[in-house]
């Protein structure tokens, strides 16, 4: 366990450095791109998961996020420092507030309630144009500065993003490997089993909809500041589409799967700029073969290829169920 | 303020759009009953028939971004989409379900994900991203009456799905085949105890499913235009609507689209047309947290 | 779309891989090529417009290069593309890829909200940045090279409604408008132009994009009584189902209808078919090609392409912006980026296929723009609108 965790922590360290190498201006917003998604799926990958929650909103508590620290930051005049954590607080309420009534429904009652939020969530984006300017988007959106330094490029800013990827990498490993954690994974299996064996599942299917919310503001605050421009076109359900995407290609039921599946999906279109038109109709096709061939995505295809990092067989994916389906 | 010719005309055009919305929820519905698994490239069944159609009947169109001249008669056409689309139906089956039968629902659902971005991508490729205007057999005319307008297409819309909708009535009920699916649907171990060959049926099911959707397309394409994106928003109503209606009830999907297709407009009107198309949405999530069953739906409960 | 497309797509391909090998020399010399980069929405939801630009762009460098001189001192120009698609991060992935490849200048995106999502790396990059976005702020970010080479919806919006009330007469004038950023921006500048002669909108109806049924809002303004609608809508699609339902209501016959310049453009006219006759369109250039110029890129492009080019929003605006651009490294001897932004800003009666570009303290190249009527699917000119600069 020792190895393991130095390995990690040089790998840590040595991401660190990635702005010393890389001098493109293009690879370094695509990587900062790559380490903001990264943090979306995460929460993603616990609400999906880890908790078994079917959730196709991600890309609205992205958004949400993001508003609400641009309007913070730009009519409050908040410094990011405040109006990110701002966001989050925002997202994470709006959450909650999901999270509860979300609570009878599971299964495809539950996807498409949550693509209803996102699709209404998208349209006062869009319409409620006194509070978010509308489809004009909020432009002129601060950096943060460190004193007097403005992390405004991106070689400082993948600084900011990698900061808060760690921090997530962090808070959701401690979830689960916990209680959280555990009855989760209950939940996930059997959620009346997990019921009467006395986990309160409504109380922890919120905290799911909470971190997952929780995350997605957080990227979406960190991305706003680093883009400096925020539109609703973003935040659309393709978008939510995309971020469970990445899941389920890097490996749904792991942390490690959430970040690999971010960053490959998010580098992938980059290198595939020559295919032009044919690139995402690729990525279509790999899409149902991944899920056929890898379902627990190329994370899981990894571990079991090589004995030495393999967990307890992680449960692949499946989710609660409403069909009355005895065979 | 109510004003009645244009609620009258709101209804009537809100009728033909929700039929739309109906036969593309009734094609979700009958996949749902087979296997348990909801497709969100039902939209695409409806987007992909209709660019294949207009390619026959154009005198000319633009394919590969070359200029191709494949007209064929209305009727040649026709067949052809729906022979197309049965064994697209049969293709989609075996690659995009079969293979992940056992493995819940999450990963099909992932799966028809894939099959509609792929399917939206291939038309761009080999249609170009030109919207094609899809000519109509009938001239587009309009009638009028007390100060109410129809197009004839929306009353070929009207007509074709109330003939759908009795066809499927006399499918389920009175055919021996129509029954077997209906048994696959309910209780698949017993069907198949019963010598119900039901890998067959549920192949069967799938090619109706598309076909419908290949029906709404060929209905719809005259009124918008054939572009990748026309099945989009129509396949996340649609699956609203088989919500609202009671999700597994065939009755209730139809008369969740029409519902839907009304409201949009009514709403659209006497509240904000910005927002309509969170309309559809907003009345789900309400009959999601006030009466899950929908309006026919069974009651919802889940199975330990 | 023919084998053409193909070949500059490969040849797009080809440029853009062999740029990954820069031109180390940035001091460039006799015969050096002179590279200028563009970001056309080649894939995604604007392919169609994406597709028309790039189109516009081959046949400009074909253009400069085959006069005399080339593009000056016998020195041709090179295109380098990359695909902005429709997502603001690939966008602005696009522009950074781009700038690492050592362009001198930038022409698109066309796209507003993609603008001010570039905004920022643009103004670090201080090249002359040639865009397309009628969007009224663009121009008014902050950045001194940043221009405009189409008239904005200021203006083409002041026009339409000038000639609303003025010619037509038009006394309760409603507005119809999409709600992403073009629509909702053009409606807005349609409420400013109605503020000047004292009038207001008697309703003002937004539609989400790809609506399938504008029957609510075309009988709210219906009810309202309006005798005029100014609508403004980007997609063809929208456009087609608009007119056709706008005639099947049966309102075509007491009210008028003045579309944006979108509406007008040569696929919206032909989805919409039938249904688009008698409306008035606005143009942002002006309609007739009766300068020598217009009219020989007409009858060029028809020649190589066999399909009438969009002039206002396709092939036509990125063809002056490249030429500006060219003749403006002619007048002053070099490309370099700083001198070339300072020389743009002195644009004065430089004749486009767009009409007259004069450039403004904002950047603004087009002050003019003129309203058609539609006659057997043609455009048919009716009157121009010059804004003073």
């Amino acid at each position: 366990m020792n190895r393991r965790a130095t390995l990690v922590a040089l790998l840590a360290l040595a991401c660190a450095c990635i702005p010393f190498v890389l001098h493109s201006q293009y690879m370094l917003q695509v990587t900062d791109t790559a380490l903001i998604y990264a943090i979306v799926v995460i929460g993603l990958g616990i609400l999906l998961g880890f908790a078994g929650q079917m959730s196709l909103a991600q890309a609205a508590f992205f958004g949400i996020g993001a508003y609400s620290s641009a309007i913070a930051s730009t009519t409050l005049g908040l410094s990011p420092w405040i109006s990110i954590p701002f966001g989050v607080l925002v997202s994470v309420a709006i959450g909650a507030g999901v999270g509860y009534p979300a609570l009878r429904l599971s299964g495809h009652y539950l996807a498409l309630a949550t693509i209803g939020f996102g699709i209404i969530v998208q349209l006062v984006f869009i319409n409620a144009r006194g509070l978010t300017n509308g489809p004009d988007g909020i432009n002129s959106i601060p950096p943060p500065h460190l004193g007097t330094l403005a992390l405004d490029t991106y070689q400082t800013y993948f600084y900011v993003a990698y900061g808060a990827l760690l921090l997530s990498i962090y808070i959701a490993w401690r979830v689960k490997h916990s209680r959280i954690g555990r009855a989760f994974e209950a939940i996930r299996e059997n959620e009346i089993a997990a019921q009467a064996m006395g986990i309160n599942v409504t109380h922890y299917k919120v905290l799911a909809f909470v971190l997952a919310s929780g995350f997605g503001g957080l990227a979406g605050g960190v991305i706003a500041h680093m883009t400096r421009f925020i539109s609703p076109d973003s935040y659309s359900f393709d978008q939510s589409v995309i971020f469970l995407v990445m899941l389920v290609i890097g490996g749904s039921a792991t942390i490690t799967g959430a970040v690999t599946g971010a960053i490959l999906l998010t580098f992938l279109p980059e290198f595939l700029r020559p295919l032009k038109d044919s690139y995402i109709m690729v990525y279509g096709a790999a899409v149902v073969v991944m899920v056929i061939f890898m379902p627990e995505g190329i994370v899981g295809l990894v571990r079991r290829l090589i004995p030495t990092y393999q967990t307890p067989p992680a449960a692949p994916m499946r989710a609660t169920s409403n069909v009355a389906d005895s065979a | 303020m109510f004003d009645l010719s244009a609620t009258l005309q709101l209804i009537v055009s809100g009728l033909a759009m929700g039929a739309i919305y109906a036969l593309v929820a009734l094609g979700f519905i009958l996949i749902y009953n087979a296997v348990g698994v909801v497709n969100f490239a039902q939209g695409d069944f409806v987007m992909f028939p209709s660019f294949i159609a207009v390619s026959f009947i154009l005198p000319s169109v633009i394919v590969f971004g070359s200029v191709m001249h494949w007209q064929l008669p209305i009727i040649a056409v026709y067949l052809l989409v729906l022979i197309l689309m049965a064994g697209f139906g049969l293709l989609f089956n075996r690659i995009a379900y079969y293979p992940l039968r056992d493995r819940g629902w999450l990963p099909v659902v992932i799966s028809t994900i894939g099959v509609s971005i792929f399917l939206r991508n291939l038309a761009q490729i080999v249609w170009g991203s030109q919207p094609i205007v899809f000519p109509s057999p009938f001239a587009l005319q309009t009638l009028s009456a007390g100060g109410l307008h129809l197009r004839t297409q929306d009353l070929l819309i009207l007509g074709v799905s109330a003939l759908l909708i009795a066809f499927q009535f006399v499918l389920f009920e009175r055919t021996t085949l129509g029954k077997q699916m209906r048994a696959t649907a309910q209780d698949r171990a017993t069907a198949q105890l019963l010598g119900i060959r039901v890998d067959r049926i549920v192949a069967i099911t799938f090619i109706y499913s598309v076909l419908l959707g290949a029906i709404a397309g060929l209905l719809v394409s005259p009124i918008f235009t054939v572009t990748k994106e026309m099945g989009g928003l129509i396949s996340l109503k649609a699956f609203a609507a088989s919500i609202v209606g009671g999700f597994g009830s065939i009755p209730g999907a139809i008369i969740g689209g029409l519902l839907i297709g009304v409201v949009e407009n009514l709403g659209g009107y006497y509240i904000s047309s910005d927002y309509k198309d969170a309309i559809a949405f907003v009345i789900l999530i309400g009959v999601l947290l006030l009466r899950p069953s929908g309006l026919f739906g069974e009651r919802v409960s889940e199975k330990a | 779309m023919s084998e053409t497309r193909k070949r500059f797509l490969v040849q797009s391909a080809v440029a853009g891989a062999a740029s990954t090998f820069a031109f180390p020399n940035i001091a460039l010399g006799k015969g050096e090529p002179i590279r200028i980069g563009t970001i056309p929405p080649i894939t995604g939801s604007n392919a169609l417009n994406g597709q028309e630009e790039l189109e516009g762009a081959h046949y400009a460098v074909e253009e400069i290069n085959s006069r005399p001189g080339k593009c000056f001192d016998d020195r041709p120009v090179e295109l380098v593309v990359e695909d902005a698609t429709n997502d603001n991060q690939a966008a602005v992935g696009a522009l950074n890829k781009l700038l690492g490849e050592n362009v001198v200048a930038v022409v698109q995106p066309v796209l507003s909200t993609q603008i001010q999502a570039m905004a920022p790396v643009m103004k670090g990059a201080a090249l002359p940045w040639m865009t397309g976005g009628t969007a009224v702020k663009n121009t008014q970010l902050g950045l001194t090279n940043l221009f405009r080479c189409r008239a904005s919806d200021g203006i083409t919006a002041h026009g339409l409604v000038d000639f609303a009330v003025k010619d037509k007469k038009l006394k309760k004038i409603g507005i119809l408008h999409s709600t992403e950023a073009f629509g909702s921006g053009g409606a807005d500048q349609v409420e400013a132009s109605l503020k000047n002669y004292n009038m207001k909108a008697i309703g003002r109806e937004g539609f989400p994009k790809d609506t399938k049924d504008f029957t609510p809002e075309l009988l709210r303004l219906k009810t309202a009584g309006a005798d005029g609608i100014v609508a403004y809508v980007q997609n063809p699609s929208d456009t087609a189902v608009i007119l056709d339902q706008f005639k099947s209501l049966g309102m075509n016959a007491n009210i008028a209808l003045l579309g944006s310049p979108a509406v007008g453009n040569t696929t919206a006219l032909a989805t919409a078919g039938a249904a688009a006759e008698g409306i008035f369109v606005a143009q942002d250039f002006i309609i007739g090609f009766n300068s020598n110029i217009a009219t020989k890129f007409i009858t060029t492009f028809y020649r190589e392409y066999h399909r009438q080019p969009d002039v206002g929003t396709g092939q036509g605006w990125t063809r002056d912006a490249f030429l500006l651009l060219a003749d403006t490294y002619r007048k002053i001897g070099t490309a370099d980026p700083a001198k070339a932004v300072e020389a743009l800003h002195k644009t004065k009666h430089w004749e486009g296929v767009l009409g007259d570009f004069t450039c403004d303290a904002e950047g603004n190249l087009v002050h003019n723009m003129s309203v058609g009527v539609v006659k057997n699917g043609k455009v048919v000119l009716v009157k121009t609108v010059t804004v003073s600069v």
